[in-house]
């Protein structure tokens, strides 16, 4: 293979035939969309939220650690206690992202912290859309210890709706023997709700976290196959 | 007039480097019958044999374009695709009389042929194919994906006739044609402003102007050692252009 090059190489050297950065273009890097829509109900007060706090910053840190996700992972978090879901952390770069701090207080208002979620979720792809950043299906995961204050109706048929439509994974996840998981089903028709195993909230969101590395690092017409949720889960 | 010239080049990506895969995209370029043909082919990630799939894809739809380019010219585009899709098809059972299904061999495909008159391309799934008209570079053909990043249409996806685009002119100012996967396009396709890079038009030139093997090593170390670093993907590039020199017949690759 040389021999072509080096034969030309008087009349025409390498800087001739190379190219430079400014030649070529940096597309954005596709990204994940993640919504965590997390029930900081008064019931999760003490060592649940504890816990919980403890699982969100390791999943933030171990996204930051990888070369890929870090690019691609684009977290949002909102929580659900008091009488109106919360949005706790925006979507945007988690480069740029201060890891939130939760609190447990008040009701389980989760069909409005669903809907927020998935509206937070439709504007970020309509964002990606508008910019020409390509992205994975989003990914919603929905933790309670209870059952909800209001009406999921329209939250959960709409949540089931993309989910059958393969526009969006959900993840339901309950913790503790209180958690409805019928309820949570309603939002995930193709993915059986999971109850946490005791407060392994660690275990839960290392296990996210290696999720999202292996779809970030995905190719064309890949289906992804997540890690098996080993020590965390029990159906 | 000039002639026709042709020239490719293939790596494998960082992420397929890693996990000891081979690199997934193919090319083929031939010239026969006074036909000039370039094809480019991506292999689904997850299908185990989708290299193997995207090399017969290539190799047929080449040869097929140089054996029944004039058909081609009088047929509908329906008609096209689906004789190219049989083509290719028949080719899968050919190389594999055991296989049952047809998905692990699936791919992408892109092409462009030309004789002296006219020029028909064609593009099934993602990946660019950019032309070049006079001076100016423009998009032939998008890429076409689900809504999703890793989801687009490939040789045996069953409504693989539905996504297959034929484009068919005369050759008229055109001069030279792109074709890249979406891992080259990372680097030589703006998705958001939808245009080539001056990366691309600068390889075109240089086929313009030199011949074909020189080139075909230029397209391999700039791969290797620029786009590569870019993309986790597999990256395909191939040439189809227009010399600047004297027609001395066609040279090809």
């Amino acid at each position: 293979m040389m021999d072509h090059f080096n034969a030309f190489r008087p009349k025409h050297d390498l800087e001739e035939f190379s190219l430079s950065r400014q030649e070529l273009f940096d597309n954005p890097t596709a990204r994940v969309p993640i919504c965590l829509v997390l029930d900081c109900s008064g019931s999760m007060w003490g060592e649940p939220i504890s816990e919980l706090n403890k699982g969100i910053q390791l999943f933030m840190k171990a996204i930051r650690q990888d070369d890929i996700a870090a690019h691609s992972a684009e977290i949002a978090v909102v929580s659900f206690g008091d009488e109106e879901p919360k949005c706790e952390l925006n979507f945007t770069s988690i480069g740029n992202q201060a890891i939130p701090f939760l609190t447990a207080s008040g009701r389980t208002p989760m069909g409005a912290a669903v809907k927020m979620g998935l509206d937070m979720l439709e504007k970020r792809k309509k964002m990606y859309s508008t910019t020409g950043v390509d992205y994975y299906q989003p990914w919603l995961v929905l933790m309670t210890d209870g059952a909800p204050t209001d009406d999921i109706t329209l939250a959960a048929e709409r949540s089931s709706e993309l989910a059958n439509a393969k526009k969006l994974t959900v993840f339901p996840i309950g913790v503790g023997s209180a958690a409805d998981l019928q309820t949570l089903a309603k939002f995930s028709p193709r993915r059986t709700p999971v109850r946490l195993k005791g407060l392994n909230f660690s275990a839960f969101f290392e296990w996210l976290s290696k999720s999202v590395i292996a779809v970030s690092q995905s190719t064309i017409g890949e289906s992804v196959k997540l890690p098996e949720a080993k020590g965390w889960g029990e159906l | 007039m000039g002639h026709w010239k042709i020239a490719s080049g293939k790596i494998v990506g960082r992420y397929h480097m890693k996990r000891e895969i081979p690199c997934q995209d193919s090319t083929y370029c031939i010239s026969e019958n006074g036909i000039t043909v370039a094809t480019l082919a991506d292999g689904a990630g997850s299908c185990a044999r989708s290299h193997e799939g995207a090399a017969i894809a290539t190799k047929r739809c080449a040869q097929v374009l140089t054996e029944r380019f004039t058909d081609f010219i009088e047929m509908t585009e329906q008609e096209i695709v689906e004789v190219m899709l049989d083509e290719i098809v028949t080719a899968i059972r050919n190389y594999d009389p055991a296989t049952i299904s047809l998905k692990p061999f699936s791919s992408t495909l892109l092409f462009v042929a030309v004789d002296g008159e006219y020029f028909l391309a064609g593009h099934l799934g993602d990946g660019v194919i950019g032309c070049q008209e006079e001076e100016n570079h423009r998009v032939l053909s998008f890429p076409e994906n689900g809504e999703f990043t890793n989801a687009t249409f490939f040789t045996t996806s069953v409504d693989a006739h539905h996504h297959f685009r034929i484009y068919r002119e005369k050759i008229n100012q055109k001069r030279g044609f792109i074709l890249m996967s979406d891992g080259s396009a990372e680097s030589l396709f703006h998705r958001q402003e939808k245009t080539i890079a001056d990366g691309a038009k600068k390889m075109m030139g240089w086929l313009a102007q030199y011949p074909a093997e020189v080139v075909e090593e230029a397209i391999q170390r700039n791969l290797e050692n620029v786009i590569r670093d870019r993309t986790y993907d597999d990256c395909a590039i191939a040439l189809l252009q227009l010399s600047l020199e004297e027609d001395v017949g066609i040279e090809g690759r």
